[in-house]
């Protein structure tokens, strides 16, 4: 094949990726409104996915958020109040920490721990044959081991990222106060990042943490149930769902921000 | 109770060269409330194909697979799953999901389907492990069980719960002799409740021999064919 023939064959073979990953989106949130659905094994399951995703990464995600406010928010403040720009913290905090690095850190985080997981585990099941075990017994995967965990990796990197964003606030400031550089009144503080929030903001936040953290558990649980058969494909499974999950995070992330400052 | 036959196979015919289970030409059957069609695969091939079709996993080339009555391919992704538990399965090979503990495992179908609460579950699960000489090992991952024990509970799944139709596979593989009348015990009282059965067996001599078994029906399936036996043998002897 020639090298365009071959570019060309590698930008169809994106597409259908891609397609490949709305549609399952598409049948997650189809499946998700409706309560027949939902049986008691589906709800445990979802629960079961937060509690591993979420809760069980809080620790890791407060911790980096402490050291990324110690570096962020006290230096930002140090920097403007020597150009006299201190009025000026609340937007650029906001603009940092809110619209940029706390989503991408946080889908790093729940991909990097998360992600590898749900491929891992899916594809060992499918190596194993136990997909078409739950599927003799009437448990849909699409419903039983899809749903719940494309759910799941969603509700915990937007709840993650809110403590992300909460515990760089809160770390920067009392680091800033501990070394003298705080930044006035905690409420003023508070109060300058408020309203710096704007609807635009929000909405920035919510695509960025919503929607990457579907896509990456989808893209997981697609590379995971897309082995064959052969235990070695297992971690090539792994790995392929961790990169391509990275890349589209970031992807997201840059689309989002294009969109949102034009 | 519905006077639909449970399963009604009409000129089911799956062929496929490129997949690896054994193709099914030309099968029709029917099951009724308290049938047992004990089949009989020519050699130790993979005969998932049979078990797949009949639960509406596989759809045949050809011909129709009616579960109550009712049609596989017209029911719906949901009709099908919800169908599908009310047909319980003894797997050959394990059939088990390694991340949940025996109780999640036998109880997954009952709890997914059904609104039963777990204790009334448990409760029969405890019945039932007793019956097959199983100690109480709910709280146990199958892979920590031996293959004896697996298969036990396999059975303990299988009739948990009165389903409609039970498919087994090879069900007495590993299970030591001792505990083979508990498996013909369990099965004889889902018939005489109104369940129908396919034993498939490359070796089912047992169940011939067993008292309760007589008005079962035997079956080959060779070459993708299944042929009963009584017509066999007639067709044989003349």
């Amino acid at each position: 094949m020639s090298a365009v023939g071959n570019i060309g064959a590698s930008f169809l073979d994106r597409v259908a990726s891609v397609r490949r990953v709305g549609a399952v989106i598409c049948g997650v949130l189809y499946l998700a409104v409706q309560p027949r659905y939902w049986p008691r094994t589906v709800r445990e399951r979802t629960a079961k996915q937060i509690l591993f995703t979420g809760y069980e990464a809080l620790s890791l995600v407060l911790l980096l958020s402490i050291l990324v406010g110690v570096s962020v928010v006290a230096q930002t403040h140090l920097w403007l109040s020597r150009f006299g720009q201190s009025d000026m913290l609340g937007p650029l905090l906001v603009a940092i920490l809110v619209r940029e690095v706390g989503p991408l850190l946080v889908n790093f985080i729940v991909v990097g721990r998360s992600g590898t997981a749900v491929a891992t585990e899916l594809a060992t099941m499918r190596v194993h044959r136990e997909i078409d075990v739950l599927d003799a017994q009437g448990v849909d995967p699409m419903v039983y081991m899809v749903m719940p965990r494309v759910l799941g990796m969603m509700f915990s990197v937007f709840g993650l990222t809110m403590m992300f964003i909460v515990g760089s606030f809160a770390s920067g400031y009392v680091f800033g106060f501990i070394f003298n550089v705080t930044p006035g009144d905690p409420a003023l503080f508070a109060a300058s990042l408020l309203r710096a929030v704007t609807p635009g903001t929000v909405v920035c936040l919510l695509a960025k943490t919503v929607l990457p953290g579907m896509v990456s558990a989808t893209i997981c649980c697609i590379e995971g149930l897309g082995v064959q058969g052969a235990l070695t494909e297992v971690p090539q499974a792994a790995t392929r769902a961790v990169v391509r999950s990275l890349s589209s995070a970031i992807l997201i992330s840059a689309i989002v921000t294009i969109l949102t400052y034009v | 109770m519905s006077d639909n036959p449970i399963l009604k196979l009409d000129a089911v015919t799956v062929a496929d060269p490129e997949r690896s289970v054994m193709d099914l030409t030309d099968i029709s059957l029917q099951l009724n409330r308290g049938d047992l069609l004990v089949v009989v695969p020519e050699r130790h091939v993979e005969t998932v194909s049979l078990y797949d079709v009949v639960s509406g996993l596989l759809t045949p080339d050809q011909g129709g697979v009616l579960f109550m009555g009712v049609d596989w391919q017209s029911m719906g992704l949901f009709g099908q799953s919800e169908a599908r538990g009310r047909l319980h399965r003894v797997f050959e090979i394990e059939g088990w999901v390694s991340n949940l503990n025996v109780f999640e495992n036998i109880a997954l179908s009952e709890r997914h389907h059904s609104a039963r609460p777990d204790d009334e579950l448990r409760q029969e699960m405890r019945m039932l492990l007793e019956r097959v000489g199983l100690r109480d090992c709910l709280a146990d991952r199958p892979h920590t069980l031996s293959r004896s024990e697996r298969r036990r509970a396999q059975w303990v799944r299988a009739f948990m719960g009165a389903p409609d139709l039970l498919l087994l596979n090879a069900p007495l593989l590993d299970a030591a002799p001792v505990h083979h009348a508990a498996l013909f015990a369990l099965l004889a009282e889902s018939l005489a409740r109104g369940a129908a059965a396919i034993w498939k067996s490359q070796d089912a001599t047992n169940l011939r021999d067993e008292a309760g078994f007589k008005a079962a029906r035997w079956s080959e399936l060779a070459g993708g064919r299944m042929v009963e036996q009584e017509k066999r043998e007639m067709e044989s002897g003349s």
